[in-house]
């Protein structure tokens, strides 16, 4: 835009493309990608729609209406596996001269270190006008604030998922607390998340601490909870998203679980059976949220691309059918209205979901990792691997 | 260097030279023959050596007076942009991150506040679960008889917010430079953050355990932040710029008097040179050439260093500082909109805040017109957005208090109302990133543009003097 914009306008020419002020989250604008049209994107696997097969690429897809709209073609690679290993190789391979690739998307914690170290680009928010519509819950977060240099891809809950029969035989009463999943009575049959900043939050906020304030005593009283909790055996696995056949099988009643594969695995049992296998609660004393952010690592080639990206999965109608597809907490504004918006009864039926849309009571119960120093945080990390292992 | 031209012998060289041509030095050297006969001492004083040694003392003198009053000039000019650089325009960005930082405490402590007096419900750790005292504020200790009734998000934003403020005025008032008035007002918003702090603690406790007064504490804490805290920022603010204009300013007349005494240097050194030729009939004299050319680069550096600094300078204040202004204005502007809607909800009746809803979107249409590059455009229509989705809330916020609604209104405020404005308050301190950004920049290009005037100015003017002395040197030895 050459000629000074007035707000009015401004907000005229967004009532055109059919908004209103208030719900102005769809937002047009010519953008100049300079000749960039080709992104590399580093992700978690089954994190975007995909079709049977499991191709991100499938017709009608978001990636292919992505390659249509906007001319930028994307290379999806689906090998970031974890914090630990997927990280390393974003350390290998994206941080340094030559990134392999333009968009990676690590957790919140791992982000924050990308960010203390320089490792990541400004996001390019001249070519996402979308940027507008980012959930203004991530934008106060005191290592970024304002999202200046990642943008959230999709958030999530760890909390409790179980067999609803499987418990209500061991402890005749429905999963409310984490504090139930020490329970002798589960002896061998609970899963822990393989995470520790989840494992341990989730301990934390049994024993009363704040996860999201975490201190060292606290955080060393919830891992020796858990060390002890393993070595007496109540731990029959430490789980990622493995927790769902685990759970199917009937090997673990109960495992603490990422609310996405929770939430795909009730749908998809509801569809089967009219009846969920699995039910996934925020504990009373509440649960741990989180995120998986894009950062464009420093010296990415493909800047602007990668900015066309992000702004494509931030208008509400496009992170409306991702969201759809894998079941998390999608940090667009406008989202809940698009999936109500499409009349169809499945995405009115997740628009009410309180999981992929945490009501008020909820949210208070939703708490993220606060952070400990550098040198605590691997101590912890080491400690808990250790532990996997044994696991 | 190559002897001088001679042309053809109009005036053939003086051999022996004749006492009138030699100076005093030479003419004590041909004491013994005394001096001649009816030569004037005005004559003597006028011969090519006295002429030589005279304009050397001239020339020598004006190079030493030009050298030294650019290099104080150009070091005064320096050492201001490296103040400006370095602590000025921190300082300004820093004293309006501090405001935003303020603003948000106190909106996250207004949230907190109303939802604990509505809901009461568990948003908080369970306390009979015995929730370690330094894990959180609002988790329940005995000492802490309402923990678990407030809004614990709102509260960690608070906490977060007021620490991360005190932090700043510490990092203003390091930077600030030695301004008595600054420093002052910096202190009392230090000062003033306790009081507010200790007002916020205090309505917190006697909302929680339901006792009169806690609207009075609240009450009293918002105008600390829009009365007490508002009006030291201010000041600060106008230090800051006044700082920075005598900044701009500082060495400039200095400057040009260097300027014109260097104009006055190259007078006398073409004066001599003309008088050399009218002298010895030599056109140039290549080391006096040297010392003229060595004293009008530093006089052009001195004029072109210190424009380009001064251009520089206005567009980093225009393009940069004056976005800062405004950004910060809108800032002020929606903070005081958000404190007038809690006393809204606080008294149970409306008030008339229209005049902020236009204030806001006349301040929005200056940010945006006043952008000058796509992602300063970029921020500043994020901006517009965020408002417009504030302003939705904010109105239906007012509408639920003249409706005689609190329940609504609280809900509003302490949900949608929050988070847009938390949306908001995180976009404006976006665009004043990247304004900041622009401005820094520009004064760091300003402070680079005057950074090596100051050796210059002493390192030519040294060579041009030497330049001078060698050359009338070899003159007069000629004579010898």
């Amino acid at each position: 835009m050459d000629t000074p914009l007035s707000r009015r306008s401004f907000l005229v020419a967004l009532g055109a493309a059919g908004l209103t002020a208030c719900v102005d989250t769809r937002i047009e604008r010519a953008i100049d990608l300079g000749g960039s049209t080709r992104v590399r994107v580093f992700n978690w696997p089954e994190y975007i729609d995909a079709d049977d097969a499991g191709d991100p690429h499938h017709p009608g897809g978001t990636l292919a209406r992505l390659a249509a709209e906007t001319g930028v073609s994307v290379e999806y690679d689906i090998g970031y596996s974890d914090n630990i290993d997927g990280f390393q190789r974003v350390l290998d391979e994206a941080v340094g001269h030559d990134p392999r690739w333009d968009i990676v998307v690590p957790t919140n914690w791992r982000a924050a270190q990308m960010i203390a170290n320089g490792w990541a680009e400004p996001i390019p928010i001249e070519v996402i006008p979308n940027h507008a519509n980012i959930d203004p819950a991530f934008l106060t977060n005191a290592w970024d604030r304002g999202c200046r240099f990642q943008v959230p891809w999709q958030a999530g809950i760890t909390g409790i998922a179980y067999d609803p029969v499987v418990i209500d035989d061991l402890l005749g009463r429905p999963i409310t607390s984490v504090n139930q999943l020490f329970d002798p009575a589960l002896a061998g049959r609970v899963g822990f998340i393989g995470e520790m900043r989840e494992a341990v939050g989730l301990a934390m906020l049994a024993a009363g601490d704040d996860p999201s304030r975490p201190t060292v005593a606290a955080a060393d009283a919830a891992l020796d909870r858990i060390v002890s909790a393993a070595e007496r055996g109540q731990v029959g696995a430490f789980t990622f998203e493995d927790f769902a056949p685990r759970l199917a099988s009937g090997e673990l009643a109960a495992a603490m679980a990422w609310s996405g594969d929770a939430s795909l695995l009730r749908r998809e049992s509801l569809l089967r059976n009219d009846r969920p296998d699995i039910e996934f609660v925020v504990p009373d004393e509440g649960a741990i949220q989180w995120f998986d952010t894009m950062v464009i690592p420093a010296g990415a080639a493909n800047v602007a691309a990668a900015g066309a990206f992000i702004d494509f999965v931030y208008d509400p109608a496009n992170a409306a059918a991702i969201t759809r597809w894998v079941g998390y907490i999608s940090p667009v504004v406008g989202v809940q209205e698009a999936l109500r918006a499409t009349g169809d009864p499945d995405d009115a039926a997740l628009a009410n979901d309180t999981i992929l849309f945490p009501d008020a009571p909820t949210r208070a119960r939703l708490f993220t990792w606060g952070g400990l120093d550098q040198a605590d945080e691997d101590r912890l990390d080491a400690e808990y691997a250790a532990l996997l292992g044994d696991g | 260097m190559s002897a001088p031209i001679r042309p053809a012998p109009a005036t053939p060289r003086p051999s022996p030279p004749s006492p009138t041509d030699l100076g005093p030095v030479a003419t004590a050297r041909l004491g013994s023959v005394g001096p001649p006969t009816g030569l004037s001492a005005y004559d003597q004083t006028r011969s090519t050596p006295n002429f030589l040694r005279r304009s050397n003392v001239v020339l020598l003198t004006l190079v030493a007076a030009f050298a030294v009053i650019s290099a104080v000039a150009s070091l005064i000019m320096q050492s201001a942009s490296t103040a400006t650089a370095d602590n000025t325009a921190p300082a300004l960005v820093g004293i309006q991150n501090l405001f935003a930082s303020v603003a948000e405490a106190n909106t996250a402590a207004t949230a907190a506040f109303l939802s604990a007096r509505v809901d009461g419900g568990g948003t908080g750790l369970a306390p009979e679960t015995g929730a370690s005292p330094d894990s959180d504020p609002g988790a329940g200790t005995d000492s802490d008889p309402g923990a678990g009734t407030e809004d614990r998000v709102s509260r960690n934003l608070y906490e977060d917010a007021i620490q991360r403020a005190a932090v700043q005025a510490e990092e203003v008032s390091a930077t600030i430079g030695p301004d008595t008035t600054a420093h002052r007002a910096l202190g009392q918003i230090a000062v003033d953050l306790n009081r507010y702090a200790g007002r916020i603690e205090a309505a917190r406790v006697q909302n929680l355990n339901d006792l009169p007064g806690a609207d009075l504490e609240l009450r009293t804490a918002l105008q600390i932040v829009s009365d007490d805290i508002g009006a030291s920022v201010a000041t600060v603010t106008e230090r800051g710029r006044a700082q920075l204009e005598d900044e701009r300013s500082t060495g400039r007349l200095l400057t040009w008097a260097a300027v014109a005494l260097g104009a006055v240097t190259l007078v006398a050194l073409l004066w001599v040179q003309a008088g050399l030729l009218r002298r010895t009939n030599r056109i140039l004299n290549p080391l006096l050439v040297v010392a003229t050319a060595l004293i009008a680069t530093v006089v052009g550096y001195l004029v072109v260093g210190p424009t380009a600094r001064a251009q520089i300078l206005d567009q980093a204040s225009e393009g940069g500082y004056e976005a800062i202004a405004t950004t910060s204005g809108i800032q002020t502007t929606v903070f005081d909109l958000q404190s007038r809607l809690s006393l809204e909800i606080l008294d149970g009746q409306g008030d008339d805040l229209s005049a902020h809803y236009v204030t806001v979107d006349d301040q929005i249409d200056a940010l945006l017109a006043g952008a000058d590059s796509d992602r300063e455009r970029a921020a500043a229509e994020t901006v517009a957005i965020r408002w417009a989705r504030f302003e939705a809330v904010a109105r239906q916020i007012e509408a639920a208090v003249d409706g005689g609604d609190r329940e609504v209104a609280v809900a509003l405020f302490q949900g949608e109302g929050a988070s847009t404005f938390n949306g908001l308050n995180t976009s404006i301190e976006s665009a004043l990133s990247d304004n900041r950004d622009q401005f820094l920049t520009g004064v760091g290009q300003a402070s680079m543009a005057v950074g090596t005037t100051p050796y210059l100015t002493i390192a030519l003017p040294v060579l041009a003097a030497l330049a001078i002395l060698w050359a009338i040197q070899r003159r007069l030895g000629e004579y010898r």
